[in-house]
C-alpha cells in the first residue's frame, strides 16, 4: 500500500496531524455520548453542505482492511454518494460496496439503512445543522449553556406549541432525541422513521458537521429517544402503499411522480435493501 | 416500470467533460496562460489568494483559469489545496512600517511624514470604457505606459521605511495603543474551530479570510446608522513586506520572501473624556485590497462595541452573526447543498402535511354528521 | 554522546490508523478487551502497546504528563521527536496522561475536568495494566457501549479506584477518560461507564 494515493496528497487526503486531531474529537465525542464537540474543520475538495463533515470523519478512520458504502437518500447510486464513493477510493484505495451487511464503515446522509447494523460497523452521518436548539435560539453562545445547564424548556415549549395548533408533534425530519437521558442531539436530517434504529444500535454511529465545525457520536448499545409527551407518543410515518419494486410495506419509501396527471408510484428509498428483496423473490 | 436512477457515475463523468469544454471555450482564441492571468488580472489573483489564505500568485492564477474567472470557486480550490500543506511553522510577524511603499494615503491629515503617494489606484480615473483596451493596442502606447511606469518606479524606489500615521498619534497618546490583549498568543482559526467570544486575534483572521462583499456590506451597514463608529481612514498603504521566519537549526531569523500588502488604519470614534482618546479599527490584505482592507476596519471596530462598552445595535457588531456568516466558501457550500437530493426530508413533509389536511377533512365530517 | 530514538512506527500513517481503530473500539464498547494490530518500538520501560497508543494519540496540540517511572530522559526525547508535544510538570492542563505505575496514579480530580460548557476539555489518561492478569474480584459495569451488563477485573485497577470512579462519574458531563493499556490490548473506560453499586447519588 503506497502513502501516496494521489500524487502530492497524503493517505485519505488529510494529513495526520488533522488526522490526530479529528480523531481526538471522536474519542471525546464518544465518551459524552450526544454532545457536540468542536473540532478544526478543514477545507475539504467538496463544498461545505455536501457531507465534508462525515468525509473528514470517514478519512480520519478509514484504512485499507475497511469496506466502505455510501448512501445519499438512502441509495447507493445518487450523484452525491457516486462523488463521495469515488473520492475515497481514489485516495484511500479502500474497495466499496453496495450491501449494507458487507460495509465495515458506511457514510450517509438523511437514511439510515434497513437492514440492522451490525457490531463492528460503524455509521457516519453526514450533518447540515447539528444544534437541536438552533432554530428556538439561534445564538451559539446561548445553546451551549441550555446544554450545559441541561436547560430544554424551549424544545418541550416547541413540541408543545405543535400540539397545541396541529393536534401533533409537527415535526417528520430531524426529529429531536434524548441521548443516554442527557443530551438533547438532532438526528442529522433523517426522518422520523429511522429514529428508533438509532437506539440500542448495534454499531457506532459518527455525526460530523464540516461547516458547523462540530463532532458527535452514539455509542452502540445506548439510549436513545424521540422526544415526546405521555398523551402524544412518538409515532413514526407509514404508507397505504407497498414499494412498487419489491413490494416492502415495512421500508420507508420514495414518491415518484409518473406523469403530470397525478400519476405517482412508492419505491424503497433504501436502494440496497430493495434490490436484496427483488433477488430473494427471483430465488438467485 | 420505473428504473431506480443509475448512471450516477456516467453522468457524473460527462459533466466534467463538458464542463472542461466550457472552460476553453472557442478553440480558435488562444488559450490564457497563467502569466497572463497573473499580470493582467492581478487583482482577482490577489483577492483568491486573500480569501483564499494562500499566499501564490501562480497558484491563485491557476485556480482562477480552472474556475473560469468564478473567484469564488477558485478561492475554495485554494483554501482546499492549502489545507493540504504540512506547517513548517510560524513566521515572524510583518512590520509593515518597513514596508517597501507603492501607495500610501492619509485622509486625516494633509501631508504626512513621506508624503501622499496615490500608487496604481482606480480612484479619480473616470470610469469611461477604454476603446483602446478593446482591441490591439497600439504598440506605442504601451511603450509609453511602461516608460512612464518605470520613472514611477525609480520615484517609488528612493522611499525609505515609512513611519505610520497611527504611530504618529500613538506618541502623543491621543490614540489607544495597540495591544495583543488578553488573547496574546494568536490562536489559529485554520487549526481550532472558533469559539465565542472570540478574542480579536481569532476574529482578525476571521475577517482576513471574509468575502469581500460581506465585509463590503457590513461595513457599509454601519455608516448608515446599523451601528456606528465615526471612521476616519488614518492610513492606508500598499507594498511589498519582507518575511522572516527563524529556523529552529539557526536560532537566528531569516528573510524567506516578499509579499504585498494592503493595510488599513481607522482612527475611530473617541473613548473616555480627561484621558479622551481616539479608537482604531484595522484591516489587512494580500496583494492590493483596499476595498476589502477597509472594509475590514470597518467591521473590526465594530465588532469591539462590546468591549469598549457601546450598545450593540447593529448586525455588524454582532460577533456571532458576523463571524459565522463572513466565510464564502462555508455560505456558498451551505446554501447550494439545497440542490442536493431532499427526497426523503421532502417525502416526510409531504406525508406530514397530507395528514394535517386528512385530519382536519375528518374533523369537518363528524362536524357535519 | 548521540543517543538513538527508538523508530516508533515503521509505517506510520497506517500503523496509527489501525492503532486507532482499536482505541475507538476499546472507547466504544467499554469494557471489552481489544487488541492491538502493532506495537511500536518505544523508550525502555514502556509497553509495545503504550507506545503505539502514545504515537496514535499525541502531536504538537497535545500536553502530555506522565508519571515519574514513565517520565525518563529517554522517553522525554521520544515524545519531542515523535510527537512534539509540550510536556506537562502538572497533570492539571494535560490532554494525555501517561502513567506507567499505578501507584504513581494521582487522584482524578488532579487532571483538567473539562468544563460544563466544554467538557471534551479534560484528559485521557493511558494508565498502563497487566490485562493478561484477569485473576481474582471482578466487578460489574453498565453505561453506554455495554450490551446489558459487563464485567471488569479489579486486578486492572490501582487501589481504591472505585470510589474516586464513582466521583468522576457524579461531575459528568465533565469528567476524565481513561484506557487501559496492556502490552497488546487496550480496554476503554469513559467517563460514563458505571462500576458496581451504579451511578451516583
Amino acid at each position: 500500500m503506497n502513502a501516496e494515493a494521489m500524487p502530492g496528497y497524503n493517505y485519505a487526503y488529510l494529513d495526520e496531524q488533522t488526522k490526530g486531531m479529528i480523531r481526538r474529537a471522536i474519542l471525546k465525542a464518544v465518551a459524552i455520548p450526544g454532545y457536540q464537540v468542536p473540532f478544526g474543520s478543514r477545507e475539504m475538495p467538496l463544498p461545505y453542505g455536501w457531507g465534508t463533515g462525515g468525509i473528514q470523519i470517514t478519512a480520519s478512520i478509514i484504512g485499507p482492511d475497511d469496506v466502505l458504502k455510501v448512501i445519499d437518500q438512502g441509495a447507493d447510486d445518487t450523484t452525491n454518494a457516486v462523488s463521495i464513493r469515488s473520492f475515497f477510493a481514489r485516495t484511500a484505495q479502500v474497495a466499496t460496496t453496495t450491501t449494507t451487511e458487507e460495509a465495515t464503515v458506511i457514510q450517509t446522509r438523511h437514511r439510515i439503512p434497513e437492514a440492522p447494523l451490525k457490531s463492528g460497523q460503524i455509521l457516519v452521518y453526514q450533518v447540515p445543522i447539528p444544534e437541536p436548539l438552533r432554530f428556538m435560539e439561534p445564538s451559539e453562545s446561548e445553546t451551549r449553556t441550555m446544554h450545559a445547564l441541561e436547560e430544554y424548556g424551549v424544545m418541550h415549549v416547541k413540541l408543545y406549541e405543535d400540539i397545541a395548533e396541529h393536534g401533533r408533534i409537527a415535526t417528520s425530519y430531524n426529529y429531536p432525541v434524548k441521548v443516554e437521558d442527557r443530551y438533547i442531539m438532532c438526528p442529522s436530517p433523517i426522518p422520523k422513521f429511522d429514529n428508533p434504529k438509532m437506539d440500542n444500535c448495534q454499531a457506532l454511529q459518527l455525526f460530523g458537521a464540516g461547516r458547523e465545525k462540530r463532532i458527535y457520536a452514539i455509542p452502540p448499545h445506548t439510549r436513545v429517544k424521540s422526544l415526546d409527551f405521555e398523551d402524544h407518543p412518538f409515532e413514526i410515518q407509514s404508507w397505504d402503499e407497498a414499494c412498487s419494486i419489491c413490494g416492502s410495506r415495512k421500508s420507508f419509501l420514495d414518491e415518484i411522480i409518473t406523469d403530470d396527471h397525478g400519476g405517482r408510484m412508492f419505491v424503497c428509498s433504501d436502494s440496497d435493501f430493495c434490490a436484496r428483496r427483488v433477488r430473494e423473490q427471483e430465488g438467485t | 416500470m420505473y428504473v431506480a436512477v443509475k448512471g450516477g457515475e456516467k453522468a457524473i463523468a460527462a459533466a466534467h467533460r463538458m464542463l472542461a469544454r466550457e472552460r476553453r471555450g472557442d478553440e480558435s482564441v488562444p488559450e490564457l496562460s497563467l502569466e497572463q492571468i497573473r499580470e493582467q488580472l492581478s487583482l482577482s489573483v490577489d483577492r483568491v489568494m486573500s480569501e483564499g489564505s494562500l499566499y501564490d500568485p501562480h497558484l491563485a492564477a491557476l485556480a482562477v483559469k480552472q474556475a473560469r474567472g468564478d473567484l469564488m470557486e477558485a478561492i475554495f480550490l485554494l483554501r482546499a489545496y492549502r489545507t493540504t500543506l504540512p506547517r513548517f511553522g510560524y513566521a515572524l510577524p510583518v512590520d509593515t512600517s518597513r514596508m517597501h511603499i507603492r501607495r500610501r494615503i492619509s485622509a486625516t491629515f494633509k501631508d504626512v511624514p513621506g508624503g501622499q503617494i496615490l500608487g496604481p489606484t482606480f480612484d479619480y480615473t473616470h470610469r469611461l470604457l477604454d476603446w483602446d483596451l478593446s482591441g490591439h493596442r497600439s504598440a506605442e502606447k504601451d511603450a509609453d505606459a511602461l516608460v512612464s511606469g518605470e520613472m514611477d518606479g525609480a520615484v517609488e524606489a528612493t522611499q525609505e521605511a515609512m513611519p505610520r500615521v497611527l504611530d504618529v498619534l500613538g506618541r502623543e497618546g491621543i490614540i489607544e495603543s495597540e495591544t495583543s490583549g488578553p488573547d496574546s498568543e494568536p490562536g489559529d482559526l485554520t487549526r481550532e474551530p472558533l469559539t465565542l467570544p472570540a478574542g480579536r486575534s481569532m476574529r482578525l483572521q476571521n475577517l482576513a479570510r471574509a468575502d469581500e462583499g460581506f465585509l463590503l456590506a457590513m461595513g457599509y451597514s454601519t455608516q448608515r446608522g446599523f451601528g456606528n463608529s465615526h471612521p476616519f481612514v488614518g492610513e492606508i498603504r500598499m507594498g511589498e513586506v519582507e518575511v522572516e521566519f527563524t529556523p529552529e537549526e539557526l536560532g537566528f531569523p531569516v528573510t524567506i520572501g516578499e509579499i504585498t500588502l494592503t493595510e488599513c488604519e481607522t482612527v475611530n470614534q473617541f473613548i473616555g473624556s480627561g484621558d479622551a482618546r481616539f479608537t482604531r479599527g484595522y484591516g489587512l490584505t494580500f496583494g492590493q485590497g483596499e476595498r476589502k482592507a477597509m472594509s475590514m476596519a470597518l467591521v473590526d471596530r465594530s465588532l469591539r462595541a462590546g468591549e469598549l462598552g457601546e450598545e450593540v445595535r447593529g448586525p455588524a457588531q454582532d460577533g456571532e452573526f458576523v463571524l459565522y456568516h463572513s466565510d464564502n466558501v462555508e455560505a456558498s457550500g451551505f446554501v447550494q447543498h439545497l440542490k442536493l437530493p431532499h427526497y426523503v426530508d421532502f417525502q416526510s413533509e409531504l406525508a406530514l402535511v397530507r395528514g394535517l389536511r386528512r385530519d382536519s377533512t375528518d374533523k369537518e365530517e363528524s362536524h357535519e354528521r | 554522546m548521540l543517543q538513538s530514538i527508538p523508530a516508533g512506527f515503521a509505517r506510520p500513517v497506517f500503523e496509527s490508523q489501525s492503532t486507532y481503530r482499536a482505541i475507538l473500539e476499546a472507547m466504544s464498547r467499554p469494557g471489552s478487551i481489544v487488541p492491538l494490530p502493532v506495537q511500536g518500538e518505544g523508550p525502555r520501560g514502556w509497553s509495545g502497546g503504550m507506545t503505539s497508543v502514545v504515537l496514535t494519540m499525541c502531536d504538537m496540540d497535545t500536553p502530555v504528563w506522565l508519571d515519574g517511572q514513565a517520565g525518563t530522559d529517554d522517553a522525554f526525547r521520544f515524545l519531542r521527536f515523535h510527537c512534539a508535544c509540550p510536556l506537562l510538570d502538572a497533570p492539571d492542563k494535560a490532554s494525555f496522561a501517561i502513567v506507567i505505575n499505578q501507584a504513581l496514579m494521582p487522584s482524578l480530580d488532579a487532571f483538567s475536568l473539562g468544563s460544563a460548557e466544554y467538557p471534551e476539555r479534560s484528559t485521557t489518561v493511558l494508565l498502563a495494566t497487566d490485562i493478561d492478569d484477569d485473576s481474582g474480584e471482578t466487578i460489574s459495569i453498565q453505561g453506554p457501549g455495554v450490551d446489558g451488563k459487563g464485567r471488569l477485573p479489579l486486578s486492572w485497577l490501582p487501589p481504591k479506584f472505585m470510589e474516586k470512579w464513582r466521583d468522576n462519574g457524579c461531575l459528568f458531563p465533565r469528567g476524565v477518560d481513561l484506557i487501559l493499556v496492556g502490552k497488546a490490548h487496550v480496554v476503554g473506560l469513559p467517563r460514563t461507564l458505571r462500576m458496581g453499586a451504579g451511578p451516583c447519588m
